[in-house]
């Protein structure tokens, strides 16, 4: 669902160029170019330290690359139009301690431009999804490392986004909770959105399309995500 | 999943911002427990009230004369302005950094990666942080003010009023500049150049006893009781402008210093709750990346053949140490003389700020130990004992903060050279301090670092008054030791007026510090067997760095 803002060509959901990030003499991220076209579903693969997170921050504009661009349906990452696109899920979920469940779900909706009616829906469906309805007036104190985690997926979730990218996720999960997401990826993705999972999980290549492998903070493969290739590029 | 929208206006933002504000006020409230809250309070009070009657009759100093006046109107907004410099540079280095402003990680995470104008989400925190800075400054302003009424004329109202207001103003100006420094994303590089022309621009104003700086001139308001300049009001167009300058530009910051802000910010606080001062200069040192040099200033053989691999692995740690801490320790060496020197004239309680001071160096100057402590499992896997382990690791730190307290020494020399101390006591006084100064703040440091933070529940059984001193003796028994290293000043400063030899009294009056700093050690060397002599129904049992292991204790 990329826009064609500028020259009427569809722009990618991301492109990366020349995308490095050091801290000090240590190179996180060795230059990086990278297109995912809109509508993809890609699988981020590499073993710890191969600079997954790092990218992934830097599409989400959370970090500042050393060097190189990284722009979201052909906008900055970072500016105004690439947050209303993208949603980040990050492997650590950040809560509010003093709102509750459902005055997150209120707020973070709004923020995105949705609210009343619509935002108590969709807030209702994602908690009856991942079974945190009876939950729905706690505060996160209260929860445990798996339901923030879920509670963090759902608030990037009740948001529009075209863009929808995911870093291990399923760390923390339950069963019926990874099963819930899996299928909220795939609908996303049916429905235009791409979708780009960090993961180890082998079970993903049953899902996505692509695979992306980081070695050492630079690309390793670009390719057909198959169970032999991901487990060669996790070892 | 609908397309994503931006907001055509700033109206629907700020309205969910503003609602979400209204949210988390309400859920605070309803966790407050009324009653605590004014117990809380009473403790405060209490406590407040005690510090009050014992400080009162601390400060009893004696009033300048006529000459001295003299000086403080001409030397005065210099040096004053100097140390409004400091407090400027502070500001400007942590707005190199990302700050002053702390977010809460979760607003960094929500509200900032929304689409919304970042202007507007971080304008309200940008006025909070200057009203809150302002406010720091007021309070500490009116301190100084009424040390300040204690020796000259102008009365205390007058002293209060204007000390306080200059303390908002620069408050406001330090929180104000790191604002414009993070707005902009100035590289973390430059906060130190920046820093440091605002000193050496007060630097000039001191030597050429003129005012030229905007901190010049708020040092000459700050002395409005004595001489009142008009011009100097100046500086208050000047901060508003800087202060706006700030929170317009604030849009501007670097997500990644304010989460990283965020994340430590928060674990700083909780440390301070639990009195864990270890945790709190480690979190700091992250804040302020300041890290170990991958390659050290110079290279040392190999410690794989020798003896004393301790001393040499300390050793090794202080190579590594990075420019800035050692830049650090040399300050707080000058600011402890300088502090010293204030002492002298007759402003007592600065020798508290001297105290303070050698009591930050030791901290650092005793990283190597402070890591023993951090990682039991290392030092408990050797054979050695817990308390010969421990003593190894002192004679470094102790060289350190011998040069410390020279540092201290030759600042004291060079404004005796300045004029605002006879040179005679500089040499004389001066160098008989420099041993009990080093050793107590040595050992002062050491009490920080190898006592456990006080648990929360060790006071659950005392009444609030008896747990509240409890704590504050806890906080202040470290700081309290440096300051038993420098009373051979006051010893001699009381010589002085009594034309005695002021050096002599010096010498003699550091024997007792010197024996208490001796005993320190052999508290460090000899803590296990001191805690079972005095309780022998609780085995203590060592664990790596000599602690009695609380869980064998409970």
């Amino acid at each position: 669902m990329s826009d064609d803002h500028d020259d009427g060509e569809l722009d990618p959901a991301l492109r990366a160029q020349g995308l490095t990030k050091s801290y000090g003499i240590y190179a996180a991220l060795e230059p990086l170019d990278l297109v995912i076209d809109a509508g993809e579903l890609v699988m981020l693969v590499g073993p710890n330290g191969s600079g997954k997170t790092t990218m992934l921050r830097m599409a989400a504009g959370l970090l500042e690359p050393t060097d190189g661009t990284v722009e979201i349906d052909g906008f900055p990452a970072g500016s105004l139009e690439a947050r209303a696109a993208m949603s980040y899920l990050p492997d650590n979920p950040v809560l509010y301690d003093d709102l509750s469940l459902v005055e997150h779900l209120q707020y973070i909706g709004r923020l995105h431009g949705v609210d009343g009616e619509e935002v108590e829906e969709r807030g209702a469906a994602l908690m009856e999804r991942f079974g945190l309805s009876h939950r729905a007036d706690d505060l996160p104190v209260t929860f445990s490392r798996g339901l923030r985690q879920k509670t963090s997926i759902a608030l990037g979730l009740i948001r529009p986004f075209s863009v929808l990218v995911v870093d291990e996720p399923f760390v923390g999960l339950d069963q019926p909770g990874k099963r819930a997401l899996t299928e909220l990826m795939i609908d996303a993705h049916s429905q235009g959105a791409t979708v780009i999972v960090a993961t180890h999980a082998l079970e993903f290549t049953e899902v996505a399309k692509r695979c992306i492998g980081l070695r050492d903070g630079e690309l390793a493969y670009d390719g057909a995500a198959t169970v032999v290739d991901v487990e060669r590029l996790v070892s | 999943m609908a397309l994503p929208a931006t907001y055509e206006d700033d109206v629907a933002p700020v309205v969910a911002l503003r609602d979400l504000s209204r949210a988390r006020r309400r859920n605070r409230a309803a966790g407050v427990d009324v009653f605590q809250g004014f117990y809380q309070a009473y403790v405060t009070a209490f406590g407040c009230g005690v510090a009050v009657l014992l400080s009162s009759d601390a400060i009893g100093d004696v009033r300048v004369d006529s000459g001295q006046l003299r000086e403080v109107v001409t030397r005065g907004p210099g040096v004053v302005g100097l140390v409004i410099a400091v407090v400027l540079a502070i500001g400007v280095r942590s707005g190199s950094r990302g700050g002053p402003l702390v977010l809460p990680a979760a607003d960094v995470r929500h509200v900032l990666l929304a689409p919304v104008p970042r202007s507007n989400a971080l304008r309200g925190p940008a006025v909070h942080q200057l009203r809150f800075s302002a406010f720091v400054g007021l309070v500490a302003g009116a301190g100084l003010g009424v040390l300040a009424s204690h020796r000259l004329p102008g009365g205390l109202p007058g002293w209060a009023a204007s000390a306080a207001g200059v303390g908002a103003i620069v408050g406001a100006a330090a929180a104000g500049l790191g604002l414009v420094m993070s707005g902009r994303r100035m590289p973390s590089w430059s906060g130190l150049p920046l820093g440091a022309a605002l000193l050496a621009w007060s630097g000039v104003d001191v030597v050429t006893h003129r005012v030229t700086s905007p901190m010049g001139l708020l040092g000459q308001l700050a002395l409005t009781p004595v001489r009142f300049h008009p011009v100097a009001l100046v500086v208050i167009a000047i901060t508003l402008l800087v202060a706006g300058v700030g929170v317009l530009g604030i849009g501007g910051m670097s997500l990644e210093q304010a989460e990283r802000r965020a994340t430590l910010a928060s674990q700083i606080r909780f440390a301070l709750t639990l009195q864990d001062l270890r945790t709190v200069v480690l979190l700091r040192r992250q804040l302020s990346q300041e890290q170990s040099r991958p390659r050290p200033w110079v290279r040392l053989g190999s410690m794989a053949h020798g003896r004393h691999v301790v001393w040499r692995r300390d050793l090794r740690g202080l190579t590594r140490w990075p420019a800035v801490r050692l830049a650090r320790l040399v300050v707080l060496g000058a600011v402890a003389g300088a502090a010293l020197v204030g002492t002298w004239a007759g402003t007592t309680p600065l020798l508290v700020v001297a105290a303070l001071a050698l009591f930050l160096a030791a901290l650092d100057a005793l990283e190597p130990l402070a890591q023993d402590i951090d990682h039991p499992d290392l030092p408990s896997s050797t054979p050695a004992v817990p308390g010969e382990l421990r003593i190894a690791h002192v004679p470094v730190p102790f060289i350190v903060m011998l040069l410390v307290a020279t540092v201290g020494w030759a600042t004291s020399v060079v404004m005796a050279a300045a004029g605002l101390l006879p040179m005679h006591l500089a040499l004389t006084v001066g160098p008989a301090l420099i041993l009990p100064a080093a050793l107590l703040g040595l050992v002062g440091g050491l009490t920080s670092v190898v006592m456990e933070p006080g648990s929360g529940s060790s006071g659950m059984l005392l009444p609030a008054e008896i747990a509240g001193v409890k704590l504050v003796v806890r906080a202040i028994w470290s700081p309290a030791l440096v300051v038993i290293g420098l009373t051979p000043l006051l010893i001699a400063r009381g010589a002085f007026r009594h034309n005695l030899s002021p050096g002599s009294a010096a010498a003699s009056g550091s024997v007792l510090p010197l024996m208490a700093g001796i005993v320190g050690l052999g508290w460090l060397r000899f803590r296990e067997q001191l805690h079972e002599y005095m309780n022998p129904q609780i085995p203590a049992k060592p664990t790596a760095a000599g602690e009695a292991d609380p869980k064998t204790e409970a």
